[in-house]
């Protein structure tokens, strides 16, 4: 068998025409002036393995090199005379099988979808629950500076008024479990619109117009055990590791692809870190309708208050068959609609009340 | 009349000489997407099925459809290294992670003193994957080597990103306090003097990148300037703003022809709010972030062709083959772009088209010119020595084209 080919001597960029004319288990190298190079068992040369049609790379133990592009005349060869460069052609094989292909495809889409479903957040609740207090409230520092720069403007609710809510809120902080925390509470002004939120450190912020409508503390109460719950639970630790190893994951295979990976990953991501996922809010819900029974307040001001802010009434709440919430658009606001979240706490309000 | 045609004979003797033996080669691509897509798929699949240990095999074979498929003169450029040594690499850098998250057992400081040696070991980390990647490659049996010492790259990396904060921040400091008044004008300054900085440490690393690698004992040659760097630096930032604000004009044309009053609804967060909740918000949001895209890969592209050309076209390799790099701005923002959008479609699944399609078309915009035949390069003995040593930690595999 005759394979065409590159020789290069050791030690040097030199290239010559040559082939190698193979009989059984041995080898003759000529150029191609018909000048016998080298000769030998094929035995002891190493053959590359073959990746796809590249070229194939014959080494002597001296490190000369064949250089060849026949790679059907090579695998032949290799085949016939059981050289130890054989086995490792596998690979290649595995490559052209169409039904190993497609299970490739399916294996890779159900694998992923899994990781993004199951092991993402997963992965994300063990970090943000490793995570110290001390990070927590070092992150929320940052947060609370940039937004007073940007969203806030100082309140102006009295120093009364500030000094009433303020032992409110000492009062239900006093009667819960603190799981470490440190909490806080600062009162701003948000363009006039009604807010609370917390940051992971502890910190809760309640806005002018939101104090503006609290006509009973129950609904105070509510509230603040909400924000306490997303702080407790560490919904927003978890949060932020999620999008940052999202980051991290999507500007890999995009960006490695493109080259402009940094710019569209932030959409995504930022999409999800302007709002809890609704799990976390359900769950933040959860918590505060706990203890609003352990610490003896009527649930049913969570409905009122969550129905307020919302601008929406109990009729609706009466009316609304599906709970279709207008939830579709909500990924730019802080709170998502409120009918189901008020219809849970005025069932709960139910059985808080005895009936 | 006749002075004008007297040329002296020396030069155009050299003129023609040069004209005639230099030989121009181009770089050839010839893998294909389909062919590439099976072995990514089983390399996926395998890696999967091994929970990732079988990785540093499936980034072998990679490299090696890639760089076998890369051909000049028909001939193709190999890649050396092992799954083996590269498992290695990685097992150590696995071990050294998971000790530094064991450090706080011991005592709440080791964890930053863990964290610490890690940053001081990075430079070092990026100067022998820059050893190792050149020499696991050769081309005509010649491997490449990269001969840069690791001092200069911590001083590239570490150190003068650090004298820079220091004396920078110092420098904002001082004049915040002392001269308030003047500080609040020369934002301008600052921004110039950022530019002038990174252009510095771009340049500063490419130079390292292209003056270090060798092909044998051939060595590279790229003088690169620092002021060609700070003018691809800030011709790249004058575009970005000239082409923002072409956007805002846009955005302002389009808002005015809906008859939505853009000043009033920032005055006025209620109507805001309802503004949101509408499909024309969703919709100019979408086109929004479409065209901030599409701007954003401009301006990218323009800085990435701009400083490939320049590096390539600096380049020589041992006084006798030059580089020559033709990359433009449009044909590269497309690449990007229509990358993208196989991307997204195919939910991925596009990637080894487009691994394959940026490989042709950077190949098809390189070509290598030579003085006479790309003959009697000589390899360098050392890299045949340490490329069978495959000792401990030796094999750092990090992937970074450093000079971009």
């Amino acid at each position: 068998m005759r394979i065409d080919g590159y020789f290069y001597e050791v030690g040097s960029s030199t290239r010559t025409d040559a082939h190698l004319n193979c009989i059984d288990e041995m080898y003759q190298l000529f150029n191609n002036d018909g000048e016998l190079l080298r000769s030998g068992s094929l035995h002891d040369l190493t053959v590359s393995d073959r990746v796809g049609d590249i070229a194939r790379k014959i080494y002597w133990q001296d490190d000369s090199l064949f250089e060849s592009t026949h790679n059907n005349e090579i695998d032949q060869l290799l085949k016939q005379t059981k050289h130890k460069g054989e086995t490792i052609g596998i690979l290649h094989k595995l490559e052209k099988s169409t039904q190993l292909v497609v299970l490739g495809v399916v294996a890779t889409v159900v694998f992923s979808a899994l990781f993004f479903v199951y092991g993402l957040p997963a992965a994300a609740t063990f970090v943000a629950n490793k995570m110290p207090v001390r990070s927590a409230e070092v992150i929320s520092d940052g947060a609370m500076d940039s937004m007073d720069r940007f969203f806030f403007k100082e309140t102006s609710l009295s120093v009364d008024e500030q000094a009433k809510w303020q032992a409110q809120f000492d009062s239900v902080i006093a009667r819960i479990p603190h799981e470490g925390f440190t909490f806080k509470l600062h009162f701003r002004n948000m363009r006039g619109l009604p807010n609370a939120m917390a940051l992971p450190g502890g910190d809760i912020i309640v806005t002018d117009a939101f104090i503006n409508l609290v006509e009973h503390p129950g609904e105070f109460d509510a509230v603040l055990l909400h924000e306490v719950g997303h702080v407790v639970e560490r919904h927003g630790l978890t949060q932020a590791a999620q999008a940052s190893a999202m980051t991290v994951i999507l500007a890999m295979a995009v960006g490695d692809a493109s080259g402009i990976g940094e710019l569209i990953v932030s959409v995504p991501v930022f999409l999800m870190q302007s709002n809890y996922s609704r799990k976390a809010e359900s769950s933040a819900d959860e918590y505060s309708f706990k203890h609003l029974a352990d610490l003896g307040i009527d649930p049913k001001h969570f409905a009122t208050i969550i129905l307020k802010l919302t601008e929406e009434t109990l009729e609706d709440v009466d009316n609304d068959e599906g709970g279709d919430d207008k939830e579709v658009n909500n990924y730019l606001s802080s709170h998502p609609g409120g009918k189901s979240r008020a219809k849970r706490a005025l069932e709960l309000s139910k059985e808080f009340n005895g009936e | 009349m006749t002075d004008e045609l007297t040329i002296p004979p020396a030069v155009s003797m050299t003129d023609a000489s040069a004209d005639t033996s230099s030989t121009q080669y181009p770089v050839e691509f010839k893998g294909s997407g389909a062919e590439f897509f099976k072995i990514w798929i089983v390399n996926v699949l395998l890696t999967i099925v091994t929970l990732s240990i079988y990785a540093p095999w499936a980034k072998v074979r990679t490299k090696r459809y890639f760089y076998g498929n890369t051909v000049v003169d028909n001939s193709s450029f190999e890649y050396h290294a092992t799954g083996k040594q590269i498992f290695l690499g990685r097992l150590i850098a696995v071990v050294a992670l998971i000790a530094v998250s064991l450090a706080g057992i011991i005592h709440p400081y080791a964890t930053f003193v863990a964290y610490g040696l890690i940053f001081l070991l990075i430079p070092w980390v990026i100067w022998r994957s820059l050893k190792f990647n050149a020499r696991m490659s050769s081309y005509r049996n010649v491997r490449f080597g990269f001969s840069g010492t690791a001092s200069r790259i911590y001083f590239i990396i570490l150190l003068l990103p650090i004298l820079i904060l220091v004396v920078g921040g110092s420098l904002i400091f001082g004049a915040k306090t002392l001269l308030p008044s003047v500080f609040v004008t020369i934002p301008f300054l600052f921004t110039i003097g950022g530019i002038l900085l990174y252009s510095i440490f771009h340049q500063l690393l490419a130079y390292y990148s292209h003056n270090f690698h060798r092909y044998g004992t051939a060595k590279f040659a790229a003088p690169l300037a620092k002021k060609a760097f700070f003018w691809i630096y800030l011709k790249t930032y004058l575009m970005f703003f000239v082409l923002i604000g072409v956007l805002i004009g846009i955005a302002v044309f389009v808002h005015s022809f809906l008859g939505i009053n853009l000043d009033s609804l920032f005055d006025d967060p209620e109507s805001l709010e309802a503004m949101l909740q509408t499909p024309i918000a969703t919709a100019s949001l979408v086109a929004a972030y479409a065209l901030l895209f599409l701007v954003g890969a401009i301006i990218t592209a323009y800085w990435r062709s701009r400083i490939r050309n320049y590096r390539y076209n600096l380049t020589s390799i041992g006084g006798r083959v030059n580089l020559h790099s033709t990359v433009k701005m449009m044909p590269l923002w497309w690449l990007s772009v229509s990358n993208f959008l196989l991307l997204v479609i195919t939910i991925g699944f596009a990637y080894p088209w487009i691994k394959v399609r940026i490989a042709r078309f950077f190949a098809r915009n390189t070509t290598i010119s030579s003085n006479g035949p790309l003959d009697k390069f000589a390899a360098d003995e050392q890299d045949k020595v340490t490329s069978i040593g495959s000792e401990l930690g030796d094999a750092f595999d990090l992937d970074l084209d450093i000079g971009i």
